[in-house]
């Protein structure tokens, strides 16, 4: 795999064809000492990853070490960025290759790894899963074993923190979309993960929301992997990976990234 | 018909005895085949509901719509075997919905899963999980809003698309959607740690 | 027209096969379609024949769980939609719920929908699904939406109206052939539905 950590594209030049490239020259980044510097990171490593689903590969060989406390996932719809994040904390699992989180690998602690790795899908109103918002964020408290009272102090806790306490005894079908949103977020947060996965949080919400949620995303106290279509986003991120046909076709800096991916996307 | 705030006796009675009466009851207004000691339960039955507190107005649709059956098998019984035959069945029925209405009433919803909960809590020695039963019916009221917000949703796209009048259009895409959220739905308990296997 | 709704989100992989659990899967599954049934009861209903028996797409809502999911969870998600009725809900047609739609005329029809799924699954998923053609599919997928959709159901609301309501078999049979021309609608509905659907989803009934 080819992974260029600083790819600066001249102006006026098209940028190399990807067999043109050459060898990458890592640098860290130097975002992570902004306001994101007090993110501990688990240790996420993936090792020659392929995934196959119904005789179609998926992902390719993959081998890529995500430790930096905002990573960006960009590229094509069907490009395998979805399956990639599933990877994380099992929800896929890989047909070769290993997926470690800490000292932990999916294939064999999913469940223990899921503790670590909170995940915040697309579609708010299919993550939500109890009838009462309250009765919602306790449910993942109770999978970790939780006592009531605990679980209580811990949703009010959470709620306050993200200024949604209104919303405690609301019924979850009558949120807004962002509301539903905040609450999916609220819900993951209350369960204390060290890596929260976003896929696509933004998609479905308007402008404002989107602000917002954005805010929320960049202000957390743990490591953030964000796959999105909104390239505003990434701005301040560390780094920003760009999935094409089931590969990683770029890995750098968030503008850099963004360029790869625009001139790819325009070809 | 759900109890909306009930705080009434009746309320404070436990779900699982006023169910018991009620199927006692029901077996025995059957049992009863003349129209005079109905009526009598009749008269109970409403000293009942009215005991209970309820509100009368969450009542009033369901009540006109037994009365209009009641009095359609009154009438239909009436020409066809007898009036005072028609009388007996009619009584039955409205004594007995009545009385169902009450235990509803008088119930809360929460109050009405817990019972079902433990009524279903045998199933365990066939393999079912009583934690799986009460998520079931949890999930099961979270989304029928939900449902119900996608069939009117794919209904208007395929108004839209001048598909008045073919229900294939509407009901291969509402299945689809329905596949769609369970599947996601069912990501979303793996990714917050739900773990089937396991009793709370 | 149906291959629309499955291409819209392609991304999304499919589930299953990977670290999900497959109980937890079966739950919600069951949760959905029993929400299913009760959002298509939750529009508006027709009327017809002399017994006030109303008509809305409930029955298909039924027919569907069993034809897609298979006799075991086909069945739940109807028990579950019941059970939901009996606590109090007022899921169907006219806003009615609770105990009382049990002791009514129309409450065998009720406990007719869970036998009802159970039989249609049990066809679909032996039967139906096994054949080759697609016209066999059809011809197998509508007569057992028939039988467990039609015959079943009403071998439990006839005799339960005619009970309830103290009239005789023959006028309670009379009264709900009104209903047959609706429910055979409904039963090649849900078989072209079911029938599709599983084409593209073919791995739903293990």
């Amino acid at each position: 795999m080819i992974k260029y950590a600083q790819w600066n594209v001249p102006e006026g030049t098209d940028p190399p064809l990807l067999a043109d490239r050459k060898e990458p020259t890592m640098q860290a980044s130097p975002k992570a000492a902004g306001q994101t510097s007090s993110v501990t990171v688990p240790g996420i490593h993936l090792e020659k990853i392929t995934v196959l689903r119904a005789g179609k590969v998926i992902l390719e060989d993959i081998t890529v070490s995500l430790n930096e406390p905002r990573i960006g996932i960009i590229g094509p719809n069907g490009a395998g960025k979805s399956t990639l994040v599933r990877l994380l904390n099992g929800l896929v699992l890989p047909n070769s290759g290993t997926v470690q989180v800490g000292n932990f690998t999916t294939a064999r602690a999913a469940k223990r790894i899921r503790r670590d790795v909170g995940f915040v899908f697309q579609n708010p109103a299919n993550q939500i899963i109890m009838p009462l918002v309250r009765d919602d964020i306790s449910f993942g408290l109770k999978n970790l074993g939780l006592a009531a009272s605990e679980r209580l102090r811990k949703v009010d806790q959470t709620l306050e923190e993200l200024g949604i306490a209104h919303l405690a005894e609301r019924e979850s079908h009558t949120l807004s979309g962002g509301e539903q949103q905040m609450v999916a977020l609220a819900a993951v947060l209350a369960m204390d993960p060290r890596v929260i996965i976003f896929d696509e949080p933004t998609t479905m919400l308007d402008l404002r929301n989107r602000l917002r949620f954005q805010k929320e995303i960049n202000g957390l106290n743990q490591q953030a992997i964000v796959v999105t279509h909104d390239l505003e986003v990434l701005e301040d991120f560390d780094r920003v990976l760009v999935v094409t046909d089931g590969r990683i076709g770029f890995d750098g800096a968030p503008g850099d990234a963004v360029d790869f991916y625009r001139h790819w996307s325009a070809q | 018909m759900i109890a909306a705030k009930n705080d009434s006796w009746l309320a404070l009675v436990p779900a699982g005895a006023k169910f018991a009466v009620l199927l006692l009851v029901s077996i025995g207004l059957y049992l009863v085949g003349h129209w005079q000691p109905l009526a009598v339960a009749l008269l109970v039955s409403i000293a009942l509901l009215l005991s209970a507190k309820v509100a009368l107005r969450q009542l009033l649709w369901p009540l006109v719509s037994l009365l209009v059956i009641v009095g359609i098998i009154w009438v239909l019984l009436g020409i066809q075997t007898g009036w005072e035959q028609g009388a007996v069945a009619a009584l039955r029925l409205l004594t007995l919905c009545i009385f169902a209405y009450t235990v509803s009433l008088s119930t809360t919803f929460d109050q009405m899963l817990e019972l079902f909960q433990k009524v279903a809590s045998p199933l365990k020695y066939l393999g079912a999980n009583p934690a799986q039963i009460s998520l079931g019916l949890a999930l099961a009221v979270r989304f029928i809003p939900e449902l119900k917000r996608v069939y009117l949703e794919v209904r208007e796209a395929q108004f839209a698309r001048g598909l008045h009048n073919n229900p294939l259009a509407v009901a291969v895409p509402l299945v689809i959607r329905s596949l769609r959220i369970a599947e996601e739905t069912a990501e979303a308990l793996d990714a917050r740690g739900y773990d089937s296997t396991t009793t709370p | 027209m149906h291959s629309k709704p499955l291409e819209s989100s392609p991304e999304i992989p499919v589930t299953g096969a990977a670290g999900t659990s497959s109980a937890t899967k079966d739950t919600v599954l069951v949760a959905v379609f029993a929400a299913m049934i009760a959002a298509m009861g939750l529009v508006p209903p027709i009327t017809l024949g002399l017994i006030p028996v109303p008509i809305t797409l409930q029955t298909m809502g039924v027919m569907l769980a069993g034809a897609m999911l298979g006799p075991v969870r086909g069945m739940l998600a109807t028990l579950t939609f019941v059970a939901l009725v009996a606590a109090g809900l007022p899921l169907l047609s006219g806003g009615r719920g609770g105990l009382g739609v049990f002791a009514g005329p129309t409450g065998g029809y009720l406990i007719g929908f869970i036998a009802g799924s159970l039989v249609i699954g049990v066809l679909y998923k032996y039967w139906v699904l096994s054949r080759r053609s697609k016209a066999a599919r059809l011809v197998a997928g509508f007569l057992s939406a028939v039988i467990g959709g039609v015959l079943v159901i009403y071998a439990f609301g006839i005799p339960w109206t005619a009970m309830v309501a103290g009239i005789p078999m023959g006028t309670s049979a009379i009264g709900s052939l009104g209903f047959l021309p609706g429910d055979l609608i409904k039963a090649g509905i849900t078989t072209a539905v079911a029938v599709t659907v599983h084409r593209s989803y073919s791995g739903l009934m293990k």
